[in-house]
């Protein structure tokens, strides 16, 4: 039966399925696109952490006897594992022939592994010529044109004395891998050691692994040590690359994946090693990101599914009055109480099934547009059916709401409705209950509390997550509501005044807007859905556009100047620049040790630093540049060294440079002068900087970069191009940008997010215009058949749709944007613990607010252009006969 | 067919011919109005009556231009409803017709003085004009002291008087009225009745009043009967016998 009655209901009435439809697929669509395209930023970060890994795991032999070759082969073998290369390393004395010997570190690879790794660049020769020397040593005494050196073991070790002949020179400076510390509580850290030789794992494994071999075997080589904070003294290793299509793609997994890893690597080798996993730190630290992106899209998409559920809302309310005849007339022809509502439940639940659908499918459709591929194919299957879970249960939950709301409506008379609608005794829920106030009040209170209670600043030891409770997260929201339905509550009481018979009306016009006034329930609705969509809108544009500015600001940050010139080869001598070139400044970064941690000194020619430099660091405490310049013993520290160390402007810090080069290494005492959050370049990713005059035996190594500025009369694009062709031709190194150290969080596609958010919110603000046009064509049709029994001519009854439409378009602009760009610079403020330097106040994004103008007004005047037609297509004569 | 019971001498303000109406495709549909011709002169109250259905609403919509003939004409004043388009004919109407229609059909926003105000107010009619225009009609109505008052403040009786004023208040030369006490008390209704006949009378207008109350119908010069959409019979003019029958 109830079958029969909903299949007769749709046919009857089949445009009204399809408004209760959309009004379900509107949320459904909104928090469904949102949670495919946060789970797709998500997905993108597990790549984004291991580009960054050279070699994802060291199996490192306890024992030199291990056989790596067989230990190889057995790690290949592990699905997952793509490559498995031998490595070697020890200390070696270097001789080119000449009697200046100098100490350096040996590495031994095959000749493919400086193929397979590009972060090792071949600057001449090959290993299959001989020995690979570094840039250090061939600026050496001695071995500049040096054709053969001969290799010794340090100390007392046995005698190597093995001469090889040079094949050619190689550059180490990004190869971090080699020079990291491979187990230990210090894993990870970067050891600056100053030279370095390469030479054929085969050669190692035949002249010199026997030799340490029977050194160890003697008890003269140091055993195997974990807990050493130093590289070992020999290392016999096997380099394992993992294929990056065989971890997971959330972060969360991958780094339970890559730990699992690690033990059947360790328990495949059948020999006694240590795997060290190289992607573990930036995996848990992806993971930490991926909590942070969604919370910053729960936070930035949140405040969508809620306005697109209230429009679902106040979309079913237009179709109140159709349910109530459709009632009537089902008790007129004998159906009972119960037969009525399970047919309103029948026909809400299959209105919440193809709006469900249809929300679905608009959702798949935008997140692939917006991620740029399906969405089905950058989500695994289990986030899929977790977003269109969560996404379902929002459509019912919006349907059952719709059908309480109905119902109630239903069981009221057509007058009560009709008054309720007018001005005297009719206020809409939330101004009765002043939920407004409530609302901005809530918001501001948890700011101002958190604030107190110093929140809302990073600390070095939390994580992003623990600084940022959740509840903080809600201030925006509440603010959000509150603001702007405060707002309407002042257009609403200007509406009011306006209304009051106490003067004269002097038009048509002046009639509607009193008319207005008196009856402004459908109208605030309308401005009420359309400003809070505005208003979030205009929070995601402006919060994405500032996270894009601070990008650009970080990005600049991270190169210092407007030009960083660095040198092929250490030993590369910077020529006369020329024209467009203003200053110079050479930067070095000394190795230095506190207590058991390794740092790095930014060393800077404080004369020259100044003119070159076109970022200003960001100091917490203390003075910059110029305390430097006053304290020759000054030096600078990042705050978490000095929350680490506990350090203040004004403590001395004892150090050691150059820990890890035995010729050069000395003990200083510095004055803390200063205490930075950043200091460009923050490429450099140093925690001290000093004067290059204030380090001992500084001006003995080579300069890593040099900073410039230009002149002003070019781009520093065209000067850059100038000088790659000219006096820097083939030997420095010239970039105006470099790629930020890129983090998960910071490589989020929020522009996406934010295209989405607002497209999704401009659609909602323009059916939020649209339902104000149902509830004029469903409700007003009886009062416009009345002006054309007055003689009104069309303009003349369309003067009060079109102003309510007015109102709702132009009211809800002029709320929602200013609203949006206040709740922005609270978001940015919320939410500045997710940018890597303190961010602007806000960037208003003028273009896109403009689009957003435009895109609302055009979808509005659409909405509302159809409503206006409809209203003109009514007939007087036909309406009349109802009454 | 068509009945002239008034002198032909008297110029005609309404003049309908030959009307047809048939709802449905290419006039197989359900006929509603037959062929039926009307010819009312100023000052003449004539009572349409019928049963349900019989098209007395169709015919008085007609009449007014809300609604467009099949066959046939209808002169207003002697201009022809036909000729008129778009703002024109609103024009025509609000300054020809003053219309009375069944229910309580004020606007509910507006105030009953803003009510009787708005075919003034649609024809830019000065303030002052407007107010005293306004006043005159509420105090004809007997709503004096009642123009602030919104339409859900007055009683049902008062809202109808409301309508009365607002169609007479711009003098039409026709006073279209269906079912004007159709939603009124018989002691209301008959007040109401009175009220209008006796306000289109002082203006010298025509009145057609759609009724299918005998004892409101009393109150014409004249009725027509209507019975399946044909015009069936008319007493003489001011013969009421047949309405009290």
């Amino acid at each position: 039966m109830t079958l029969w009655l909903l299949a007769r209901s749709v046919r009857r009435a089949p445009r009204r399925l399809v408004l209760e439809a959309i009004g379900v697929a509107f949320p459904v669509a909104m928090l469904a696109a949102t949670l495919m395209f946060v789970d797709a930023a998500v997905q993108s970060m597990t790549p984004i952490a291991l580009d960054r890994v050279q070699v994802e795991m060291r199996a490192v032999a306890k024992s030199l006897d291990a056989d790596m070759p067989t230990v190889a082969q057995k790690l290949a073998a592990v699905p997952g594992v793509t490559l498995v290369e031998p490595f070697a390393a020890t200390n070696v004395v270097v001789d080119p022939g000449t009697g200046a010997q100098v100490t350096a570190r040996l590495f031994a690879v095959d000749p493919s592994y400086l193929e397979n790794h590009p972060w090792i660049h071949v600057e001449s020769g090959g290993l299959t010529q001989g020995v690979l020397l570094d840039q250090s040593i061939r600026g050496a005494p001695g071995f500049d044109g040096a054709t053969s050196v001969t290799l010794d073991l340090p100390g007392d070790a046995p005698s190597l004395a093995l001469k090889l002949p040079v094949g050619g020179t190689v550059d180490l400076r990004s190869a971090a891998t080699w020079f990291s510390i491979p187990y230990g509580d210090v894993q990870g850290d970067i050891v600056t050691v100053p030279r370095s030789v390469v030479v054929d794992f085969a050669t190692f494994q035949k002249m010199v692994l026997p030799i340490l071999q029977s050194w160890s075997a003697t008890g003269g080589l140091p055993q195997f040590d974990p807990g050493s904070d130093e590289l070992p003294r020999a290392s016999l290793e096997a380099h394992i690359s993992v294929d990056h299509a065989a971890y997971p793609a959330d972060p969360g997994q991958a780094a339970v994946w890559t730990g699992q890893l690690q033990r059947i690597l360790g328990r495949q080798a059948g020999v006694p090693i240590v795997v060290a996993d190289n992607a573990a730190e930036a995996l848990v630290a992806s993971q930490d990101d991926a909590t942070n992106a969604k919370i910053l899209f729960l936070l930035l998409g949140i405040p969508g599914v809620l306005v697109a559920g209230a429009l679902g809302l106040a979309g079913a309310s237009t179709l109140v009055e159709a349910h109530r005849r459709e009632e009537a007339l089902l008790r007129l022809r004998g159906a009972t109480s119960s037969q009525i509502v399970r047919l309103a439940v029948a026909h809400a639940a299959l209105a919440g099934l193809i709006g469900s659908l249809l929300g679905l499918l608009a959702a798949v459709a935008a997140a692939s547009v917006v991620v740029g591929r399906p969405v089905w194919q950058s989500v695994p299957a289990e986030g899929v059916e977790l977003s269109v879970g969560l996404a379902v249960l929002a459509g019912a939950l919006t349907t059952t709401v719709r059908v309480i709301r109905l119902r109630r409506a239903a069981r009221q008379t057509d007058v009560i409705a009709e008054r309720r609608t007018l001005e005297r005794g009719w206020a809409p829920i939330w101004r009765r209950a002043r939920r407004d106030f409530l609302a901005v009040g809530v918001g501001v209170a948890i700011l101002v509390i958190n604030f107190v209670g110093g929140g809302l600043q990073q600390s070095p030891i939390e994580g992003t997550s623990l600084a940022l409770s959740f509840y903080v997260l809600l201030a925006p929201i509440a603010i959000w509501i509150g603001a702007t339905l405060l707002f309407i509550r002042g257009v609403l009481a200007i509406l009011g005044y306006l209304a009051r018979p106490t003067r004269p009306i002097r038009s048509w016009r002046g009639a509607a807007v009193r008319w207005l006034g008196r009856r402004p329930a459908r109208t605030a609705v309308s401005l009420a859905l359309s400003s809070l969509a505005v208003a979030f809108a205009t929070l995601v544009l402006a919060f994405a556009a500032t996270y894009q500015t601070a990008k650009a600001v970080d990005a600049q940050a991270t190169i210092g100047a407007d030009l960083r010139l660095t040198p092929g080869d250490p030993r590369f001598v910077l020529p006369a620049l020329g024209h467009g070139v203003a200053a110079v400044s050479p930067v070095k970064l000394v190795p230095a040790r506190v207590e058991t941690d390794r740092k790095t000194i930014l060393a800077l020619d404080l004369a020259s630093y100044p003119g070159a430099a076109s970022v200003s660091p960001r100091m917490i405490d203390g003075s910059g540049i110029d305390a430097l310049a006053a304290d020759p013993n000054g030096v600078l520290i990042d705050s978490e060294i000095a929350t680490s160390f506990d350090l203040k402007p004004g403590d001395m810090i004892p150090l050691t440079i150059f820990p890890d080069d035995f010729e050069n290494a000395s003990d200083i005492e510095l004055r803390v002068v200063g205490v930075f959050s950043s200091f460009p370049p923050t490429s450099a990713a140093a925690e001290l900087v000093a004067s290059a005059a204030a380090l001992p035996r500084a001006n003995t190594v080579p300069v890593n970069f040099y900073l410039a500025r230009v002149d002003g009369t070019q781009p520093p694009s065209a000067v850059a191009h100038s000088l790659s062709g000219g006096p820097l031709a083939d030997r420095f190194g010239v970039a105006t940008a470099l790629p930020p150290t890129e983090r998960g969080l910071t490589a989020l596609n929020l522009v996406g997010l934010s295209e989405l958010e607002s497209i999704g919110a401009s659609l909602v603000a323009a059916v939020g215009v649209a339902v104000l046009g149902a509830f004029l064509i469903l409700e007003r049709r009886r009062e416009f058949a009345i002006l054309h029994t007055v003689g009104a001519d069309t303009r003349q009854i369309l003067t009060g749709p079109v102003l309510e439409g007015m109102v709702a378009v132009v009211g809800s602009i002029a709320i929602g944007i200013p609203v949006g760009l206040g709740l922005g610079t609270i978001a940015v403020r919320v939410l500045g613990l997710f940018f890597t330097l303190s961010p602007p106040l806000l960037t208003v994004p003028v273009p896109e607010l403009v689009g957003l103008v435009l895109f609302m007004v055009t979808a509005s005047t659409v909405a509302l252009g159809g409503a206006v037609l409809a209203v003109n297509r009514v007939r007087a004569a036909t309406v009349l006969r109802e009454l | 067919m068509g009945l002239w019971p008034m002198s032909a001498e008297l110029a005609a303000v309404v003049e309908a011919v030959g009307l047809s109406r048939w709802y449905g495709p290419d006039g197989h549909g359900f006929r509603a109005l037959d062929r039926v011709s009307l010819r009312v002169v100023r000052g003449e109250v004539v009572a349409v009556m019928g049963p349900s259905g019989s098209g007395k609403s169709t015919l008085l919509f007609l009449v007014g231009g809300l609604d467009l003939p099949d066959e046939g004409v209808v002169r207003l004043d002697g201009v022809d409803w036909n000729s008129l388009r778009g703002s024109d004919r609103a024009r025509f109407l609000r300054r020809t017709c003053g219309f009375i229609v069944q229910g309580l059909a004020l606007l509910p926003q507006a105030t009953a003085a803003e009510n009787v105000e708005v075919p003034l107010l649609l024809d830019g009619l000065a303030w002052g004009d407007r107010s005293r225009k306004v006043t005159e009609a509420l105090e004809r109505v007997g709503l004096a002291g009642h123009g602030s008052q919104l339409p859900d403040e007055l009683s049902g009786g008062e809202q109808q008087r409301v309508s009365i004023a607002r169609a007479l208040v711009h003098e039409p030369a026709v006073v279209l009225a269906d079912e004007p006490t159709g939603s009124l008390d018989s002691v209301t209704a008959q007040v109401v009745a009175r009220l209008l006949v006796d306000a289109a009378r002082e203006r010298n207008a025509a009145v057609i009043l759609v009724t299918h109350d005998p004892a409101v119908a009393w109150h014409a010069d004249r009725m027509v009967t209507l019975h399946s959409g044909r015009l069936e019979a008319s007493p003489a003019s001011g013969d009421r016998s047949g309405v009290l029958a």
